[in-house]
């Protein structure tokens, strides 16, 4: 991909704050017209991130190319670029459709002009009647839908936006993402959007970066996050993962790890990982199957026991937390409800069951310092 | 706030007794022997005798103080300008880029208070008087050749009211800028806006119950000074104030001077209300 197809290129970006390194030596590319969110949890550099593309910071080293120029020294108001700011930033001495019209005014364009943009950007979401008021008096969703015409309206390069649905309740951001989402596809701009929540991310993005202390983690689509991630915080932060370290104990074709008597993981590029290499490898909860004691798993699938302890009933689904012993672990199983009200359908506390499933469906993750167990996010 | 609501009439009314009792017995009370004394008239002994006259009232308004309170309004006016113009960039920079050491920025501005004002403006007779700092520092340079009238001229008068009225100007200032969602003059950026226009179409705009409160602070003291220009004045520089004072002391003509003092305070309130209403802060009044 040249780099004409690029709407934002970081190339080694570094930010410090003191001794602090918030963005450390990142380099990213977001393609024209995607909708891109950077996700972590808070403190991982995202922000700061939004902040050096809108020009609020400058990166201590490193360029940020738009549309190929390099703008990390210029001030924000030389980079066509907008923003929709968490807490809205709507200027309160102006009404609605002033506060649309000021980076159209700034510009000078013919009167005309404005009105009709601002006009069609209230359209767009759908505050055409409420042009008149001022900004406290309109709910929070209202705001929200302002802050981005206001932004929208001057046509940006680049739509950034810093959690913009941080402060509404639940059933508003499912609303708003979906909304978003239309109108994303509907103006074509680039979107770069800044979240902590995963399944905010997952619902709109084309593309995820997960961020942590300053550096990209994995950078893919949705799906692939999901599936296969990279790191072990990868499989941690988005979603919910088992993992399960150990000895690799053969190899001939499949990698094994055995726990004595009928329990077993295998996985798959054995080559990477000889006999007697540690690894590490995780698993979602939803591809694990239960079965009871006297149940036959089939051979080429991994096998292990297990006890039990919590069982959360959803509707749609019901998750467990099973103690598995051979790992000194306890593992996340979400199992669908599928079976008729006359067949066993859950499994009550303290019960000893089988888990099973298929090796295709256990990640290899890189090695790295096991501390990092204790920042999973579930 | 529901909880308050049963309790607020009592409790209003008990927090708010002591002032209510002060100002009653110390601004209504002595207001009203004036309003009483501006009809009356000036005994032989300089006493006041009561009666019901227009005659103070027709006296105030007549042409010969006309020029005295243009004055007094042109020296206001211009201090209030001034102050705007040395006060906004100071509480500006105090609020925005202030960080940490605020408090000490203020106890600067503050600071002059801990001395007398007429301390204070007496030493501006040692600053600007013709054997003064400037006139010896300037000769000394050689930049003038004979000293400069500086002292007893309006400028001075201009002046010490400017100086003396900056912290009333800046303190308002700082209170409302500091209270600007910095996030907001991000937005104006964001948004094309350069640091001039940021200034005029956000931070200005938002600022404004700051620049009301100031300048009426400023303005209305400042009108009806009489230490300052008596002080830097000269014969040129008589304001109303000065006229006020002379009829309670030298020429004890209470009655009139009280006359006068509610003509002032009467042309002062229409003003004032005009201006409020003009500033679009009607939340003040």
């Amino acid at each position: 991909m040249s780099g004409e197809d690029y709407a934002i290129r970081l190339e080694g970006v570094t930010k410090l704050f003191g001794d602090l390194r918030a963005v450390d030596d990142l380099s990213l590319g977001i393609r024209r017209g995607e909708f891109f969110s950077l996700l972590g949890p808070s403190g991982c550099g995202k922000t700061t991130c939004l902040r050096m593309i809108a020009g609020f910071e400058e990166p201590s080293e490193g360029s940020i190319y738009l549309e190929g120029t390099d703008v990390a020294r210029l001030p924000p108001y030389r980079r066509n670029v907008n923003t929709v700011f968490q807490n809205y930033a709507l200027f309160p001495h102006l009404n609605v459709e002033k506060n649309v019209a000021f980076g159209l005014k700034r510009k000078k364009l013919p009167k005309a002009e404005i009105d009709k943009r601002v006009h069609d950007a209230l359209q767009m979401v759908e505050l055409e009647d409420r042009g008149k008021n001022k900004p406290t008096q309109l709910s929070g969703g209202m705001q929200q839908r302002v802050a981005l015409a206001r932004a929208l309206v001057n046509l940006p390069a680049v739509l950034l936006l810093d959690e913009p649905l941080g402060a509404l309740d639940l059933k508003l951001r499912r609303q708003m993402q979906l909304e978003l989402k239309h109108i994303h596809e509907s103006v074509g701009i680039t979107f770069i959007y800044v979240t902590h929540d995963q399944e905010e991310a997952l619902t709109m993005s084309d593309r995820i970066a997960v961020m942590r202390q300053g550096r990209v983690e994995q950078v893919g689509e949705p799906e692939e996050l999901y599936e296969a991630p990279a790191t072990r915080f990868v499989a941690g932060f988005i979603g919910v993962s088992n993992f399960i370290e150990g000895r690799v104990e053969s190899s001939n074709g499949m990698g094994t790890l055995s726990y004595g008597e009928n329990q077993r993981v295998i996985f798959g590029r054995p080559q990477d990982h000889p006999v007697g290499d540690i690894v590490s490898l995780s698993v979602r909860p939803e591809k694990i199957r239960l079965l009871e004691l006297h149940e036959e798993p089939p051979e080429e699938n991994c096998v292990l026991k297990g006890i039990v302890r919590d069982v959360v009933y959803l509707g749609m689904t019901t998750q467990y937390k099973i103690d598995v012993p051979a790992l000194h672990s306890q593992f996340t199983v979400l199992e669908q409800n599928v079976q008729v009200a006359s067949d066993k359908t859950l499994w009550v506390p303290g019960e000893e069951t089988i888990l099973t499933w298929h090796p295709y469906h256990n990640r290899v993750l890189p090695e790295q310092a096991t501390a990092e167990s204790t920042e999973e996010v579930a | 706030m529901d909880r308050f609501r049963g309790h607020s009439f009592l409790v209003a009314n008990v927090l708010l007794a002591p002032t209510m009792l002060w100002l009653t017995l110390f601004l209504v009370l002595p207001l009203l022997v004036i309003f009483v004394y501006s009809f009356g008239g000036r005994g032989a002994y300089g006493e006041v005798e009561l009666g019901f006259s227009l005659s103070n009232y027709t006296k105030a308004f007549s042409p010969l103080w006309l020029p005295v309170i243009l004055r007094s309004f042109a020296f206001a006016g211009i201090a209030t300008v001034l102050t705007l113009a040395l006060g906004y960039p100071l509480a500006y920079f105090i609020a925005i880029y202030g960080g940490a050491k605020k408090n000490i920025f203020l106890i600067l501005i503050m600071l002059p208070f801990w001395t007398s004002y007429l301390i204070r403006t007496y030493s501006w007779i040692v600053i600007l008087r013709t054997e003064g700092v400037i006139n010896t520092s300037l000769s000394w340079l050689g930049v003038i050749s004979g000293p400069l009238d500086l002292l007893n001229t309006p400028f001075s008068v201009v002046l010490g009211l400017t100086y003396g009225f900056l912290p009333f100007m800046t303190l308002p200032l700082y209170a409302s800028l500091e209270k600007l969602d910095k996030s907001l003059l991000e937005a104006a950026q964001d948004l094309g806006a350069n640091r001039l226009w940021t200034l005029l179409r956000v931070t200005l705009p938002l600022s404004l119950p700051g620049v009301v409160a100031g300048t009426l602070l400023t303005f209305i003291p400042a009108v009806g000074d009489f230490v300052t220009p008596d002080l830097l004045g000269g014969p040129d520089t008589l304001m109303i104030g000065n006229v006020i004072q002379q009829q309670f002391l030298s020429a004890r003509d209470w009655a009139y001077g009280s006359a006068l003092s509610f003509s002032l305070m009467a042309i002062l309130l229409v003003g004032i209300f005009l201006y409020v209403r003009k500033m679009g802060s009607e939340d003040l009044m």
